[in-house]
């Protein structure tokens, strides 16, 4: 089932909607330079799942920074293109928490559009379609605080496609869940991802997280990150978590990550 | 899906009842033990008179105080706002701009060092006996609390948040509307509490410094004649104003911060 590919890759099945060629990056500390990223590319194809997959500390979320167009790259290039019918580029949802505890579940998710000028009651309109449609139907008007920490991620991931963006950046959305709200949100973000037929790029150290959403993961290596692996999962979905396939997957992949620690 | 836990702090009707109760069983067990010890001792009423007679003296003499009530009370606002929009202005300013942070901070630290009563003469010299010199005075000590909390305040969102809205696109302006000012509400607000509480004290100072009106000056003139009914008037009055603008930052804060007791509002 497993399709090992040359990472980095350029042949791919659709179109690509992001493409990165040779990203590298490192922070200054004072004098010297702190590499975090070297020499990374890949493709996002349309309406696709991409993970990457690696340990705390690695340089996920700088990646993802840099394609959410937060951090100017030092070296390499950012390509998105637009596909007919939605406005090029990618909606970013950072790691922490970040609904506005003043706001309802519904003008959080609007905020976006409120920024980008569109009136309330047009994209309020919209919002509450998307509750509907998406199991969050009746908590429009509770305050975050109101909100267990699964319903507050899935308020904060259709605030993020409500930007209307081709490609969604999802930096560890279910890292804060206890395991069981964590399956059923992953179930829900599938839900959403094949009914709104976007791309995701995803970043998460969870092994069988990567394992049971993504088309492809790429495995990245300790600091500063590389590619070291990446596979194309290709089960069916939904997959079944205790599955053999998936677990003898997860034990390669699992293996891949424990070889490159001393 | 709902939390249940709230922190400490009781809520509901008897909770609040309570609230209110014990202060003002508290006061008046302290009122009458003032009233007790005064008519027990003897004491002379031109050194400390009973609250019996205060109260009545503040009703009876209403209409004398009412001008001098007024008189403070317009310089404690026109004080206060100045005070919280420089306050406010500069704390922002100090936030966006922080080459202005560095030049001015040590003057903002020195100027809560140099006594206010040392300020006041200058500005009745400078400026005459009339509204402004007290104002400025309750301006100057109230503007301190508002500028630090302001900065604070500013500092307080979420730096996630603020590239989640970078990322929207959001202006500068934009992003100080929907994210910082509101985030740094909570304690802008405290600071504008602690300064209408100065504004008082700055006003009163004002007023003894040089006046021909106001709480401070009818107190300073009452002291010197031993017409301390007229003093002990003249305080709780400044008390209830105190209290009073206080007490609307309070009701302003409640209402500006509902989003933090939601269960509240049912």
């Amino acid at each position: 089932m497993t399709r090992e590919i040359e990472a980095p890759n350029g042949d791919d099945t659709g179109p690509a909607v992001l493409s990165a060629r040779d990203l590298s990056h490192a922070f200054s500390a004072g004098a010297r330079r702190l590499p975090v990223i070297e020499r990374i590319s890949f493709d996002v194809a349309s309406e696709s799942w991409l993970t990457f997959l690696g340990p705390s500390g690695c340089g996920k979320t700088t990646l993802l920074r840099i394609l959410a167009g937060l951090i100017q790259v030092d070296v390499g290039t950012v390509t998105t293109r637009s596909r007919l019918g939605l406005p090029f580029g990618t909606a970013y949802l950072p790691q922490s928490d970040t609904l506005l505890p003043w706001r309802t579940a519904l003008d959080n998710a609007i905020l976006a559009q409120e920024i980008a000028g569109i009136r309330r009651s047009e994209s309020r309109e919209e919002a509450r379609r998307l509750f509907e449609q998406f199991g969050l139907g009746g908590f429009e008007s509770r305050y975050p605080m109101q909100l267990s920490g699964g319903m507050r991620q899935r308020v904060a991931i259709i605030r993020t496609s409500l930007e209307h963006r081709d490609i969604l950046l999802l930096d560890e959305p279910l890292g804060s869940l206890d395991p069981l709200t964590r399956f059923s949100v992953q179930d829900w973000l599938l839900d959403v991802w094949s009914q709104l037929r976007k791309s995701i790029v995803l970043v998460t150290h969870d092994v069988e997280e990567a394992l049971v959403l993504s088309d492809r993961v790429h495995l990245l290596s300790g600091r500063p990150a590389t590619i070291r692996r990446s596979i194309d999962v290709g089960l069916e979905r939904p997959r079944d978590r205790s599955g053999h396939e998936l677990a003898d997957q997860k034990r390669a992949l699992l293996e891949s990550l424990m070889g490159g620690l001393p | 899906m709902r939390r249940t836990e709230r922190g400490s702090r009781s809520h509901g009707v008897a909770g609040r009842a309570w609230d209110v109760f014990l202060p003002l069983a508290l006061l008046v067990l302290l009122l009458g033990l003032w009233e007790g010890l005064v008519r027990g001792m003897n004491v002379p009423p031109y050194l400390l008179p009973p609250p019996s007679r205060i109260f009545a003296g503040f009703f009876t003499r209403f209409g004398f105080l009412w001008p001098h009530i007024l008189a403070t009370l317009g310089e404690i606002l026109l004080g206060l706002a100045m005070g919280a929009a420089g306050g406010f202005a500069l704390g922002s300013a100090m936030f966006y701009w922080p080459t202005f942070d560095r030049a001015v901070r040590p003057f903002v630290i020195a100027s809560q060092m140099v006594p206010v009563f040392a300020i006041a003469p200058l500005l009745i010299v400078w400026m005459g006996y009339g509204l402004w010199p007290k104002a400025i005075v309750a301006a100057l000590i109230s503007f301190f609390p508002v500028a630090v909390n302001s900065l604070d305040g500013l500092r307080a969102a979420n730096p996630e948040t603020v590239d989640l809205l970078y990322s929207f696109g959001a202006t500068e302006w934009q992003t100080f509307r929907k994210l910082r000012m509101p985030a740094g509400l909570p304690q802008i607000l405290s600071g504008l509490k602690i300064g209408a509480t100065l504004a008082v004290v700055g006003a009163t100072i004002g007023e003894w410094i040089g006046g021909q009106r106001g709480l401070g000056y009818l107190m300073l003139q009452a002291n010197a004649q031993l017409r301390m009914e007229t003093v002990f008037a003249s305080i709780l009055a400044l008390t209830i104003i105190g209290l009073l603008v206080f007490g609307g930052f309070r009701i302003i804060e409640r209402r500006l911060l509902r989003w933090q007791h939601p269960d509240d509002l049912a």
